[in-house]
């Protein structure tokens, strides 16, 4: 046997590569969360905690009915054109108030009463205003969404370097290419930083909304549920959901992040020690 | 003018067809600060430089050397007198190089240098040359496909002269290139910018508070009083290039500019 003469056998050496790898400890972090759950499950016998498999069967259930892709479609929907106006005029926002004093001196103080302010309270005023409609979602995302983005875009043109504008400027470099190749490259992390942040909020407002006032989404179908006091049903509508949102983080955002930022030299090897 | 420094004797032809590459007139510069008074930061500066001359300019921090170099870029109009370069044709662009790189860390070396290139209006056919052929002038070939983070000061602030060179401008501008560098660096750097300039033959105005530095470097140096800034010397510096740092012409002339500087402080 030709391993017999490694110095380290094959298996040990494989660990170890395993013990350096990323996505060995984002499967072992969600493995102790199943597995806590698992035998917590088993020990509140009866209906406050069901276990895993249970919770797995009724949404393997829900997506073969085809039934939950109608629902997450309508949330997904919703959520598209809420965020998707937020984040469109936080951007024109967030520059105005970059480049100049006077709207920066106007807006700042609606963004920080608008962070702060209650997100059930928008929700019930948006259900009375516009009542069973899909515009009871919009303008709740809306209002709510916007003032975090602008937030960040905001902090984001307060990091643009003078410097490099004024050696635009030496240069005769166009307004435009100044735009694609100094402002746009400044903001990108805060683009990205703001549509995690800001999808985030529209996920949990977007469910609010549609538990109190809509009669579809996924929101809809946790309070079905939650009516007949299912809780069963109440996490796989919340997991399956939960699964749609970190394919939008992985599958989109991720790859975007790492594309913006191949310049830079990769974070994980900086750490702080102290 | 108080000297012929350079060369009358080889191309004076040339030089009166040409006219002279800067030429400063009286010029004066204030500002109006926020309270309503006027901060006079440059009063009454006059001098010329001939087409290939490497002047520099020296003087305390903060006196207002960057203001002269932002006049002569035409960045700032002067408050009054005047500010020519060229043959005042009004379309004559200067390279710049700062303190600090000042490149774009999330572009090549190569898409740097070409950035400048887009901003003075050069075809596009002509970029792949002129990228080639000034990174090969700060010896930084190799480097052009990488990012400006995997380089070290030295290696960016060529980029940086490389990105000057490259418009191919008659004027260069530099505002205290090597202040930021570590000295060995800043030495290296010293000696590839002359042999570039001999190379080159552009006109290179060089703002430094450095006086051994503006010595070593410069056919003459002029001395720039505290603010509201004057030119209170105006030096020839005659020995011929290649140069020694501690040559004792260059010491003499970098401890008389001292001189004059503690004078004016």
């Amino acid at each position: 046997m030709s391993e017999a003469t490694a110095t380290e056998p094959g298996f040990r050496r494989y660990g170890r590569r395993l013990l350096e790898e990323k996505r060995f400890y984002q499967l072992l972090s969600i493995g102790v969360v199943l597995a806590t759950w698992e035998v917590m499950a088993m020990f509140f016998i009866g209906h406050f905690l069901p276990p895993v498999t249970e919770v797995a069967a009724f949404t393997v259930s829900i997506v073969a009915s085809g039934e939950f892709f109608v629902h997450a479609a309508d949330t997904i929907q919703r959520v598209a054109i809420g965020f998707g106006a937020a984040y469109t005029v936080s951007i024109l926002l967030g520059i105005v108030m970059g480049l100049y004093k006077r709207a920066e001196y106007f807006f700042e103080i609606l963004v920080l009463i608008g962070i702060t302010i209650p997100g059930l309270g928008i929700v019930v005023l948006a259900i009375i205003w516009f009542g069973v409609s899909n515009m009871t979602a919009y303008v709740s995302l809306f209002i709510l969404a916007t003032p975090m983005i602008v937030f960040n875009f905001w902090k984001g043109m307060q990091s643009l370097d003078n410097d490099l504008i004024s050696m635009a400027h030496a240069f005769e470099v166009s307004r435009r290419d100044i735009f694609r190749d100094v402002l746009i490259p400044t903001l990108m992390p805060y683009m990205l930083a703001a549509a995690r942040f800001g999808l985030a909020l529209c996920w949990k407002i977007v469910v609010l909304v549609e538990l109190l006032a809509l009669t579809s989404g996924v929101g809809y179908m946790i309070n079905q549920q939650f009516q007949v006091y299912s809780i069963v049903g109440v996490l796989g509508w919340t997991l399956s959901f939960t699964l749609v949102m970190m394919a939008v983080e992985f599958g989109i955002l991720k790859p975007l992040e790492r594309r913006a930022t191949a310049w830079q030299e990769s974070s994980d090897n900086q750490r702080v020690t102290i | 003018m108080t000297q012929m420094s350079k060369s009358t004797d080889t191309n004076s032809d040339s030089r009166q067809v040409q006219g002279t590459a800067i030429t400063v007139e009286n010029a004066s510069k204030s500002y109006r600060q926020a309270d309503g008074s006027h901060l006079e930061v440059l009063r009454e500066l006059s001098f010329e430089a001939e087409p290939g001359d490497f002047v520099s300019i020296l003087g305390p921090s903060g006196c207002g050397k960057s203001t002269l170099l932002n006049l002569i870029a035409d960045l700032e109009e002067p408050t009054s007198g005047s500010v020519t370069v060229g043959t005042d044709d009004g379309e004559t662009t200067v390279g710049f190089v700062f303190q600090e790189p000042r490149l774009l860390d999330w572009r090549t070396v190569r898409y740097n240098i070409e950035f400048g290139l887009k901003g003075m209006g050069i075809p596009e056919s002509e970029w792949d040359e002129r990228v080639d052929r000034y990174l090969e002038l700060v010896n930084l070939s190799e480097f052009a496909d990488e990012y400006p983070q995997s380089l070290s000061g030295g290696m960016k602030q060529r980029v940086a002269l490389a990105r000057a060179m490259a418009i191919e401008s008659d004027v260069i501008l530099m505002d205290e290139p090597f202040g930021a560098l570590d000295e060995i660096t800043a030495r290296e750097l010293r000696q590839d910018l002359v042999d570039i300039w001999q190379q080159e033959r552009k006109t290179i105005v060089f703002v430094t508070h450095n006086a051994l530095e503006a010595a070593f470097l410069s056919q003459r140096v002029l001395v720039l009083s505290q603010r509201p800034a004057r030119i209170v010397e105006n030096r020839a510096v005659e020995k011929p290039h290649p140069r020694d740092l501690d040559d004792p012409d260059i010491v003499e002339v970098s401890e008389e500019c001292v001189d004059v500087l503690q004078e004016y402080i």
